[in-house]
C-alpha cells in the first residue's frame, strides 16, 4: 500500500446505490460500476433524465443478471430519502445496498449580501441535506441488516477552503466533511466504511447551471483552475474508495500547500480589495441601498 | 505581525453585540467588553437569565455613558435574527454595531443511528443557523451603513476534526468554518473583518446540558482533554480578535488542528505554525489510532445496547 496502488474493493455482484445518478459525476460513476459488474440503482428527480441515464447504463451491461434500476425521488428531506432507499432496496429482498454513493447536490454562487434567507437555506439543502439524509437512512438500514457496507459522500475543494461567492455552498460542503469524519469514526461500531470525495470544478450540467449566478470576481479567481470531466472525477473517486494514502507523499503535499496556499490567498485578497469600488456601484444599481 | 502581538483593536466606546450573551462564553466575553469601556448589547432567549446577566454586566461598568442592554429573542430564523439586530441597534440611532460576536449555540451528542431527523436538524439550527442568520443580518446592515465592522463566529475544536457521537454537531461547526472562510474573503469588499473561534470543551451550563445525552464512549474519548473555563476562553477570543487573527484558538490541541487543517486561513506565525503542523502530523494519527481501537472494542457492547433500546425491533 505504501508503494503501489492496490485496489482492494471490487463491486462485481454488489448492489450499489447512486444518488444524483442521472447526470454528471453520479452518472459517470454509475457507468463505471455497471462496467465492473455491479447491480446499480440510481435516484434523481427528473424522470426524463433518469430514463436516458438508464438507457446509457444498459449499454454497459456485463451480465444478464445485473439489476439496473432508476427511480425518481426528491432527497431534500429525511422522509423522502428513506422512501427512496426503500424503493431502491425492494428488488433486492429489501436488503441494504452494499455501498451508497451520495452524488446528489448543486451550487448557486452569489454575493452574500444579495442572498435571500431562502437562498442560504437552499444552499444547505442542496449541498448537505440531500446527502446527509441518504447517509442516515443507509446507515440505519445497514446496521439493522448487519451489512458491512460503504457510505460515500461527495464534498468539493470548497469543503477544504473557500473564497468570495460561496457563502451558501461552502458551509454545506464543509458540513459534509464534519459528518464524514464523525461517521468514519462512529460507523466502525458496525464495520461500515465511510469515504468522502472532494472534486474540483467538474464540467457537468451542474456547472453550467452554476455559471448563471456566479459573480464575475468568483469566475476570475477560478479562471486559473483546471477543472476535470465527470468521467475523470468518477475514475478518481472509484479508485480512491479502495487504497490508502501514501505516508511519504502527504507531508510533501502539506509542505507544498504551506508555500503555495498563502501566495494564492494573497493574490485573491488583492483582487477582492481592488473590486470594492466597482462592487459598490453594482450594489447601488441593484437597489441594495434603496 | 510576525514577531509580536500587535493588539490594535480597542472596543472602548464601540457598540458590540453579543449573542448567547446571558451565559457561558457569551457572558464572560460581554463582561470583558464592558470592562474595556464598550457599549454592550446581549441577546439570548431566557428573560430571567438575561436579567441576571445584565445585573452582572452593570457590576463592571466603567463609564456612566456606557449603554448596556439585554433583549430576549430566538435566533433560529433569518427573520428573528434580523429583528433582534434591529432592536439592538435602536438605542444607537439604528446604526450597525461595530462588532458582532455570535456566541449562541448548543450541542446534543448522541449515536447517529439513534437520532431522529429532527435531532439532526436541530443540530444544524443550534450549531450553525443561530450564528449564520446573525452574520447575514449584520453583514447587510454594516454594508448599508458603511460600517467597517467585525463579525466573529464561534465554532469548536469539532469544527476542525470529529469522532463518534457528534454527527449532529460537527457538521454545523464545520459549516461555520466554511462560512467564515468565505466571508473573510468576501467581506473585504466592504472592509469588514471576519474572525472565527474554535474553543475546546468549555465548562459552562451548555456543557452540563450536553452530558445528558453524551454516549459513554464519547465521554471516555474526551476524558483526556483539558477543558477551559468560559472566562479563559473569552480572554483567548478577545485577544485573538485584538491581534487580528482570522482563526482563533484557546488551547494547544486545537492549535495543532488549526495549523494542520489550515486551508487558506491566514497563518499566525511563520515559524511556529509549521512546527505545530509537524507536531500534529505525528500526534494526530497516534490519537486517531487509539480512538479507532476504542471504538472497535466497543462493538459488541454497543450492539447489546442497541438491542435493549429496541433498535432492532
Amino acid at each position: 500500500m505504501l508503494f503501489g496502488k492496490k485496489l482492494t474493493w471490487n463491486p462485481d455482484g454488489q448492489h450499489i446505490y447512486v444518488t444524483g445518478g442521472s447526470t454528471g459525476l453520479g452518472l459517470s460513476l454509475a457507468i463505471l460500476l455497471v462496467k465492473s459488474g455491479a447491480h446499480v440503482s440510481i435516484v434523481a428527480r427528473n424522470q426524463n433524465k433518469l430514463d436516458d441515464a438508464l438507457k446509457e447504463l444498459e449499454n454497459h451491461r456485463q451480465h444478464p443478471n445485473q439489476k439496473l434500476a432508476a427511480h425518481s425521488f426528491s432527497l431534500d428531506t429525511a422522509e423522502e430519502s428513506a422512501a427512496a432507499l426503500e424503493a431502491v432496496c425492494k428488488p433486492h429482498d429489501g436488503r441494504a445496498p452494499d455501498a451508497v454513493f451520495a452524488c446528489a447536490g448543486s451550487s448557486k454562487p452569489k454575493f452574500f449580501v444579495e442572498m435571500s434567507a431562502e437562498e442560504m437555506q437552499n444552499g444547505m439543502t442542496n449541498g448537505y441535506w440531500v446527502q446527509a439524509w441518504t447517509a442516515m437512512a443507509a446507515a440505519k438500514k445497514m446496521v439493522r441488516d448487519r451489512t458491512k457496507g460503504k457510505i460515500i459522500l461527495v464534498s468539493s475543494t470548497l469543503g477544504y477552503m473557500s473564497f468570495v461567492g460561496y457563502a451558501s455552498y461552502s458551509p454545506a460542503k464543509h458540513a459534509l466533511r464534519g459528518l464524514a469524519d464523525t461517521l468514519q469514526s462512529e460507523l466502525m461500531l458496525y464495520d461500515i466504511d465511510v469515504h468522502i470525495f472532494f472534486p474540483p470544478t467538474m464540467y457537468t450540467p451542474g456547472y453550467e447551471e452554476e455559471t448563471k449566478t456566479k459573480p464575475k470576481i468568483t469566475r476570475d479567481i477560478e479562471s486559473t483552475d483546471d477543472g476535470v470531466t465527470a468521467e475523470a472525477a468518477a475514475v478518481a473517486l472509484f479508485e480512491g474508495v479502495a487504497p490508502r494514502h501514501n505516508i511519504f507523499l502527504d507531508p510533501l503535499y502539506d509542505m507544498a500547500a504551506y508555500i503555495i496556499a498563502p501566495i494564492w490567498k494573497r493574490s485573491v485578497d488583492k483582487r477582492v480589495r481592488e473590486h470594492r469600488a466597482e462592487h459598490r456601484e453594482y450594489l447601488s444599481e441593484a437597489g441594495f441601498f434603496s
